[in-house]
């Protein structure tokens, strides 16, 4: 007997220790949880986060900005309004009175300068400050941003994504990055932070009540690791989460609520243009003839996708414009134009001076079926490819450091400013991520004039014509847009953001939708 | 003493390795965090990032970087979860150690159990079902036993949680409740690792078994009239259990690796789930500290084999 014992008391050791440990408190409160297959986002401060989207939006609920947006566009958050001034250029914002930080402390013109100022010196991946040269307290509720020159994604990607520290905490903070007490996570938003739990990728926030915008309908909201979102929801241990396509007529069924997400993640066909013959425009236009793209989206995505625009953005951008130069699947068009390059169809497949044209495509893991696809697709047009699969991180490498022929990587992000057209062709890395790809003079003249044209319908006709540019010179070719789903128990009325939460993460969960009340908890 | 010697240079033979596989890995680590974000980085950020996590020093500063923290007690600054190592690993592991402790201990038991069963009733034809079961479960991947007994015992019975190790909010707040919660997540796991290397012990023990069934010292015990029980554990099964004894000590230090795919299924936070994270994302410190503790586990696991044989072989003891 005692010897049992013996056996059982580590066990029962550890589970008390743990229980000893890590035991919290609270009583049994509505939950309203969002499973997450990633978890951990990092720690949710301003500069805690991990820079991908998911880390922006925890941090969200937590903090504010001077405006933010809903499903038709801006909306005013800590600033009640703003206006232009043409010289120098500059924004000014006239704050809310009243609002308050977590800790009680009032919130003005100088935490905002603040902010300015503490973000020029500690790079943050969201907030690209140089557009702005300074930031000036006119009075207690007003800040005027001066900027060096016209630039037009400013409210986007700067009054709009970033979020406002207060002073009186972080004036003190050297390395941001490492502040992780409990007051880096005091700010002005809807929510307080009441749990973050790293191992579990747990974020439980609670309502603030004295937030300027009213209390939060929703009391407590947090976001959770899950292994499979979908079974989670339909056990209703979880109220949403992303699910799969075959999932949502039996989830509809179900009487869950299943949302479309817009189409702004693409897949795309690199090509290396330090290498002949991707190099040549010919060559590549007789690619996208070679694939027939409703056709790999029925295939490979079971019909839950769009086919790619050639122009990068999709028909859900606000932007979007149909490029006259398409691409229609024309085996005979690609065969003209390979044989334009002197190559001659062969049994082998398609030769010039005696050798026969064979190419690598280079995929991930997440890409697999599509890549299959393209091989068929490119063999059937009588090109000779070889497929090769490697891990993301390689994949990503090997396109950064030219080490390819062909390659399938993807992007999100196509539903905010097009200043990400900017960022995908002409940014410091573009030709890093595009194969060592130079835009034409012309394109690259389209493609700064935008970003500093303020008049919105000059700037639509200009990024209309960035589209067509892009069309014609096909730096790399649009594949598909996938359809993402998210399901959930119909209680809080989510809703997509016009143009994607902040500067485009392309999710439901905009905090604005708690501020109203939720529907009953019987459904579904 | 010369063993201690040993385990010593195998050591900093192995914290080498542990700084050079990492970075043998094909891939960037900036480019693994930030992804696509990458292409919207403001140079200034990229260059901060580089500094911040010390990629623009030159291998070797790097090594003695991490040889210096490391005889401070500092595992370094995971990339990923922008905070310290043993911070992220220490909660991990406290979970793996309970997740893959229960189910070694309970495997290893059972294990024993049914394989001396099996080898002393293989004429029953139970036992050739109870094999053939075996094999099926030995060769089944653990995430697919997983995912069935998440189907089962969770949605269509509703009996278990869906995911993690404990209420993400308690309802109460005593600590018996929240050992009994801990307990209740466990269960499904547990019985998904123990299926997964309970099999394989069972196996190995039966095939062990069999080969001392008729030794002599076992007529020698029935001549002298010891009993069938003692002479089934004390005699046949602690002869059989010597090779059983060196696979564990190996599988003591690998049994968390063989959990991730049971750790991802119930979102169970354990360091297996978390290695492989670290891998994908190439989080250099993360996968250092975490191999380091794994490297340390696989020596416990064999110099406790090395305990245990003795233990368990007097001829081993009688050589020393």
């Amino acid at each position: 007997m005692l010897r049992k014992l013996l056996w059982l008391m580590p066990f029962v050791l550890i589970v008390a220790g743990i229980g000893l440990l890590t035991a919290g408190g609270g009583a049994s409160r509505p939950q309203y949880l969002i499973g997450d297959l990633q978890g951990d986002w990092g720690f949710p401060s301003p500069f805690g986060h991990n820079p991908r989207g998911p880390g922006y939006l925890r941090v969200s609920f937590l903090f504010d900005t001077l405006i933010w947006k809903n499903d038709r566009g801006f909306v005013p958050a800590l600033a009640r309004t703003w206006e232009y001034q043409k010289s120098p250029p500059a924004y000014v914002f006239h704050l809310r009175p009243g609002v308050t930080w977590h800790d009680g402390q009032p919130l003005t013109a100088q935490d905002v300068a603040f902010t300015v100022e503490y973000f020029k010196k500690h790079p943050h991946p969201w907030v690209d400050l140089r557009p702005v040269k300074q930031a000036e307290v006119i009075d207690p509720q007003t800040v005027r941003l001066v900027l060096s020159q016209p630039y037009a994604p400013f409210l986007e990607e700067i009054a709009g994504t970033m979020f406002i520290l207060p002073r009186h905490i972080w004036q003190q903070v050297e390395d941001p990055r490492r502040f992780h007490a409990p007051q880096a996570t005091v700010g002005s938003g809807p929510y307080k932070l009441a749990e973050y739990r790293r191992e579990h990728g747990l974020y439980r926030f609670e309502a603030f009540e004295h937030y300027y915008q009213g209390k939060p309908a929703v009391p407590e909201i947090s976001f959770v690791q899950v292994g499979n979102g979908l079974v989670a929801l339909k056990g209703k241990a979880v109220q949403a989460a992303d699910v799969p396509p075959e999932a949502v007529k039996e989830l509809r069924g179900q009487g869950f609520t299943v949302l479309v997400q817009p189409h702004f993640f693409c897949l795309k066909l690199l090509f290396n243009h330090r290498k002949f013959p991707q190099q040549d425009l010919a060559f590549r236009r007789a690619l996208a003839h070679a694939l027939n793209l409703p056709e790999l989206v029925d295939q490979t995505l079971r019909g839950h996708g769009q086919p790619g625009s050639p122009g990068l953005l999709p028909p859900d951008s606000p932007w979007y414009q149909a490029p006259k130069t398409t691409y229609p699947y024309d085996p005979a068009a690609a065969s003209r134009l390979l044989t334009s390059l002197g190559y001659q169809r062969t049994p082998q497949g398609w030769a010039k001076d005696g050798q026969v044209l064979e190419l690598e495509l280079l995929s991930g893991p997440l890409y697999a079926r599509a890549a299959e696809y393209l091989k068929q697709a490119f063999q059937e047009s009588g090109l000779t490819v070889r497929l090769r699969q490697v891990d993301h991180s390689i994949l990503d490498q090997r396109v950064k450091n030219q080490q390819f022929d062909l390659a399938l990587s993807g992007h999100g992000g196509l539903g905010g400013d097009p200043r990400i057209i900017y960022d995908m062709t002409l940014g410091p890395l573009a030709a890093e991520f595009l194969g060592g790809y130079q835009p034409s003079p012309a394109l690259a003249r389209l493609l700064t004039d935008q970003l500093h044209t303020l008049d919105e319908a000059r700037r639509r006709r200009l990024v209309a014509q960035v589209q067509e540019q892009l069309a014609q010179e096909i730096p790399s070719l649009p594949l598909y847009y996938p359809t993402w789903y998210l399901g959930h128990d119909g209680r809080i009325p989510w809703f997509f953001t016009k143009g994607g939460i902040a500067k485009g993460i392309p999710v439901y969960f905009n905090k604005m939708a708690l501020l109203s009340a939720p529907a009953p908890a019987s459904s579904p | 003493m010369s063993r201690v010697l040993g385990y010593l240079f195998v050591l900093i033979f192995i914290l080498g390795l542990n700084f050079a596989l990492p970075r043998l890995l094909p891939g960037d680590p900036l480019t693994a965090l930030v992804g696509e974000q990458d292409l919207i980085l403001t140079p200034e950020f990229r260059q901060e990032l580089r500094q911040r996590y010390g990629l623009d020093q030159p291998l070797s500063q790097q090594f003695v970087h991490y040889l210096d923290n490391l005889l401070h007690g500092d595992l370094g600054y995971s990339f990923y979860h922008q905070a310290p190592v043993l911070t992220v690993i220490g909660p991990a592991l406290l979970w793996t150690t309970l997740l893959c402790g229960v189910s070694f201990l309970l495997s290893t038991g059972l294990g024993v159990w049914l394989g001396v069963e099996l080898a002393l009733q293989r004429t029953r034809s139970w036992a050739a079902t109870a094999v053939g079961f075996c094999l099926v479960f030995e060769s089944l991947p653990g995430f697919l036993v997983g995912m069935a007994l998440l189907l089962v015992f969770s949605l269509k019975l509703g009996l278990f949680p869906f995911f993690g190790a404990l209420e993400v909010v308690p309802r109460v707040s005593r600590p018996v409740a929240f050992g009994l919660g801990v307990l209740w997540h466990l269960i499904l796991p547990t019985v998904t690792l123990v299926l997964a290397e309970l099999p394989s012990v069972a196996l190995l023990v039966r095939a062990s078994m069999l080969k001392v069934l008729r030794a002599p010292f076992v007529l020698a015990a029935r001549a002298r009239g010891l009993g069938e029980a003692r002479i089934k554990y004390r005699y046949q099964a602690r002869n059989a259990l010597l090779p059983l004894i060196t696979r564990l000590g190996l599988r003591f230090g690998l049994l968390w690796a063989v959990a991730v795919p049971v750790e991802v299924v119930f979102a169970y936070p354990g360091a297996g789930q978390l290695l492989f994270q670290a891998l994908l994302k190439r989080d250099y410190p993360l996968i250092q500290g975490l191999l380091l503790v794994s490297i340390l586990a696989v020596l416990a696991g064999n110099a406790l084999a090395e305990w245990g044989y003795r233990l368990a072989d007097p001829r081993v003891r009688s050589q020393a």
